[in-house]
């Protein structure tokens, strides 16, 4: 990343990328805490007072959302915190993974909606959830089957980043140990959890070996705690013990600043784009192929009014996005959106053919500009999705060939877009 | 501390009767040397009562103190029968041992130290707390599995720790956890079932005719509940559980796994513990507040221990971590020790009488009055026991008429017979006659009918 001073065109916005990520996990974990030092801010609130006149009465599970600036030196995220507040803390827990996955759904309906729409609202604020951070209760002899019921059922719709909260419970060995048991409990019952993707021929090796490290150390070990200057002046997260200060930013202690690069620095944009192109458009699939046409339209007209509703809440959605790429990089996009203005609709397609080259361009840096970000949305969900799918479906990552015919780019192109639902296990 | 001020309170009362004694004989031998000799008494009455107590402290034999003040007396008389050649010398006697409710105390004690203090626990809670790391340590079994497995049924954990003379004769019950599945709204149910067994199997001894003494009591005494250490409160599936089962067993709230939370933490964590179980009505183990006493830290902070680690030369008990190591048997880290005291010392007596007091006996009370209900029971009342006697007689009267009766109708259906038979004979002879008669008659008619002719009788209507 560039560290220097950054050349900000004058069109980007000033607001960071949105992230929107949402935590499940009983009580135990203390995610409460975890989310909080993660954002540096009391967002999350442990409930501590219980109403004696309704304490008998079973408890509702909650969806609620936090928003959250996070800002850095080296990013700015907008960052929305969707927390289901008593989850796995019942004694029948047979319901909560109807309640989260009907959310998760919901979100996914509301863009289908808009999508469909022939006028589109601009304003228009895209709700899917990118990550789904699920705290692993530090049991330390293997996944309860909650646990597996749940990450099954959720690492369906969103990224699932196990989590192991309240990681101080263990020694070094201990958690070696367990970790080992829960990434073979994950395998043995066929649970895709974020694995890192990378490419190996377009990744750097860096980039590479960053990958492979995380993938290691998945689930991350991390867990809450209070910040207090160290004695050189920095600011360091730490909890204190009789015996000992555990440092959750010592990464020796915890993963804390693994999962912190992650979510906000190294893999914001793969989440993002895996939620859109893997996990919408799979759902997407889902519903218009079982969906009649009576009860598409009768689930139109109930979620237009959800929608309505939610147009008056919606803020400003605009993005402000981030240049990694040169100066040449972004003096080709102007040029893009010049002569996108020029053209009318008609022409997109001759745009796809003409462009191909610079779109390709425009994928490996993930920018997108606000003028022209329905146009390039589209363009990138046909140009970015066939990379994406071998990744995760394939152990051989394979990459596009670089022929310079572009008859065969596109039949290549229309051959891996036409095997991709094939090669899903969703499908097998 | 009170069993040995019980045991030097008593020989002072024996030594102050003993010097009345000796004031009354002294008085009736002679009069004139009875001030130096009351004088001389008390000095020596001071002497044997420091002995004794000093005795009873070491627990050591109580018959030379006393052998030495008879040998005392003895010196004693023989002085004054030498210069009193005329009055008589009476003889005293004086008991060599403790006796009576004196001696109750080493009675008790020695029986204790032979036989052994029995106590039975049994150790609850969610998976993964501790329950079986716990065991482990508290038996003090050189376990060196580094890696504890999941316990996936009740085992039992019998043990017998020494402690000087004291022994104690200890079983623990390890459970699986509960809270694994989506739905453990069941999860209670084999715990209380085997609390109910070990309930049941005492009360069917209790009950039979022949009862074996010899049977061990497996009553549990006490439940080591281990609870979340999540800092905020208690969960709803512990509220659930401690409901269901505080009626069967003295529940002790323990936190496992309590070197997850901080100093602070912790503390906030133990108040806010009790304050949920107090207004769940949760009924815990908990006896009236003894000032003496050492403040029970209730819910007991545990942290378990995996393999013995050697630290500055010595051998600690605990677990080691990057920033720090804990060693289970500091007080000031873990609240081992004090439950240990509290389960092993000063409280089991409590433990035991609330069980069998309050526990037991509701149980015997629920389940004899089930048995009264049902029928065919073997428990009856005296009213009851009336009836069953006043049907048992009136039923031998009712034997007794009977047969009585059956006599009086055989008798009478013989008789019958008897006329039966004569009926029949008569009948017959009856019936032959009147046949006789017939004939007769018919040929009487005949010879009327030639006599008058045929055309008389058509006219005369007479038929033939």
């Amino acid at each position: 990343m560039n560290k220097g001073p950054r050349h900000r065109p004058k069109f980007l916005s000033k607001k960071g990328k949105k992230l929107r990520i949402m935590v499940a996990g009983s009580s135990y974990t203390s995610y409460q805490a975890c989310i909080n030092s993660l954002c540096s801010k009391q967002i999350l609130e442990a409930e501590t007072e219980i109403d004696p006149l309704k304490a008998h009465i079973d408890r509702i599970l909650e969806i609620r959302e936090f928003n959250a600036d996070i800002l850095e030196d080296e990013f700015h995220v907008d960052l929305t915190v969707i927390e289901v507040n008593g989850f796995g803390d019942k004694i029948d827990n047979s319901a909560s993974f109807e309640v989260v996955t009907h959310y998760l759904e919901s979100q996914f309906d509301q863009a289908l909606i808009e999508e469909s729409k022939i006028k589109r609202n601009s304003k228009f604020t895209d709700t899917r959830v990118d990550a789904l951070l699920y705290f692993i209760a530090p049991r330390g002899h293997c996944l309860s089957e909650f646990d597996l019921e749940a990450m099954k059922r959720f690492s369906k719709r969103v990224n699932v980043i196990p989590v192991i909260g309240n990681s101080n419970a263990f020694t070094e060995e201990e958690l070696k140990n367990f970790k080992d048991v829960i990434m073979k409990d994950l395998k043995q019952c066929n649970i895709k959890v974020f694995d890192f993707p990378w490419d190996p021929e377009e990744d750097e090796d860096e980039v590479i070996e960053d990958n492979k490290r995380l993938w290691e150390s998945v689930p991350f070990a991390v867990s809450g705690g209070v910040s207090e200057e160290d004695e050189e002046g920095y600011q360091r997260i730490v909890k204190k013990f009789q015996w000992g200060t555990f440092v959750i930013d010592d990464p020796a202690h915890s993963d804390f600043l693994n999962l912190k690069t992650v979510l906000f620095i190294s893999h914001l944009d793969i989440l993002k784009s895996i939620t859109k192109q893997t996990y919408y458009e799979n759902y997407r699939t889902e519903k218009l192929s079982n969906d009649s046409p009576s009860n598409t339209s009768l689930s139109l007209q109930k979620q237009n009014s959800i929608v309505a509703n939610e147009d008056k809440r919606s803020v400003n959605g605009s993005e402000r996005t981030e240049t990694r790429s040169s100066i040449d990089q972004s003096e080709m996009r102007t040029n893009v959106s010049d002569s996108t203005k020029s053209e009318e609709l008609k022409k997109i397609n001759s745009i796809k053919v003409d462009n191909t080259s610079s779109l390709k361009c425009d994928s490996y840096g993930n920018t997108k500009t606000k003028t022209n970000q329905l146009n390039c949305e589209q363009i990138g969900l046909e140009v970015i999705s066939p990379k994406e799918f071998p990744h995760r479906t394939t152990s051989s990552r394979n990459s596009l060939p670089n022929n310079t015919t572009k008859e065969l780019e596109m039949k290549k192109m229309d051959d891996l877009s036409h095997e991709r639902y094939e090669n899903l296990p969703f499908y097998r | 501390m009170d069993s040995s001020n019980l045991s030097s309170s008593m020989p002072q009362e024996g030594q102050l009767k003993l010097t009345e004694e000796a004031i009354i004989t002294i008085k009736q031998v002679d009069e004139s040397s009875a001030k130096r000799s009351v004088s001389n008494e008390s000095r020596k009455s001071k002497d044997v009562t420091r002995k004794e107590q000093i005795a009873s402290d070491q627990q050591g034999d109580d018959q030379c103190p006393q052998s030495d003040t008879a040998k005392d007396k003895k010196t004693e008389f023989k002085q004054d029968e030498v210069p009193n050649s005329n009055g008589k010398s009476i003889p005293t006697f004086h008991p060599c041992n403790n006796i009576g409710i004196n001696d109750f105390n080493h009675q008790h004690y020695s029986r204790v130290c032979r036989n052994g203090i029995d106590i039975n626990l049994i150790v609850v809670g969610e998976s993964s707390l501790g329950k079986t790391t716990f065991v482990n340590s508290f038996l003090q079994s050189n376990d060196t599995n580094f890696r504890p497995k999941k316990t996936m049924d009740f085992v039992e954990h019998k043990a017998t720790l020494s402690d000087g003379d004291q022994k104690f004769n200890l079983t623990i019950v390890d459970t699986p956890g509960f809270g694994d599945k989506s739905d453990n709204s069941n999860c209670w149910r084999p715990i209380a079932t085997n609390l109910l067994h070990r309930l049941n199997a005492y009360f069917q001894n209790e009950v039979k005719m022949d009862r074996e003494t010899s049977e061990i009591d497996s009553r549990i005494h006490g439940c080591l509940f281990f609870i979340n250490p999540n800092g905020h409160r208690l969960q709803p599936l512990e509220i659930y559980i401690m409901k269901k089962i505080d009626q069967f067993v003295n529940i002790i709230p323990v936190i496992g796994k309590a070197d997850t939370m901080t100093s602070d933490e912790l503390n906030h964590f133990k108040k806010r513990v009790i304050a949920d179980m107090v207004r769940e009505k949760i009924r815990y183990f908990r006896e009236p507040h003894n000032e003496k006493k050492a403040k029970i830290p209730i819910p007991f902070a545990i942290v378990g221990a995996g393999a013995p680690i050697e630290h500055d030369g010595k051998c600690i008990r605990g677990r080691a971590y990057p920033w720090g190591l804990v060693d289970i048997d500091d007080p000031k880290q873990s609240d081992f020790c004090q439950l240990r005291n509290f389960l092993l010392y000063t409280h089991i007596e409590g433990l035991k009488h609330k069980t069998h007091k309050l526990i037991y006996d509701t149980f015997r009370t629920e389940k004899l009055v089930a048995l009264n209900a049902t029928p065919g029971s073997q428990f009856i009342s005296a009213e009851e026991m009336n009836q069953k006697y006043i049907s048992e007689q009136t039923q031998l009267v009712e034997e007794a008429l009977t047969k009585v009766m059956k006599e009086k109708y055989r008798e009478k259906e013989n008789n019958l017979e008897l006329l039966e038979t004569n009926l029949k004979t008569h009948h017959k002879d009856y019936k032959h006659a009147l046949k006789k008669r017939i004939t007769a008659l018919e040929e009487e008619k005949n010879r009327l009918i030639k006599e008058i002719g045929p055309e008389k009788v058509k006219k005369a209507g007479i038929l033939a």
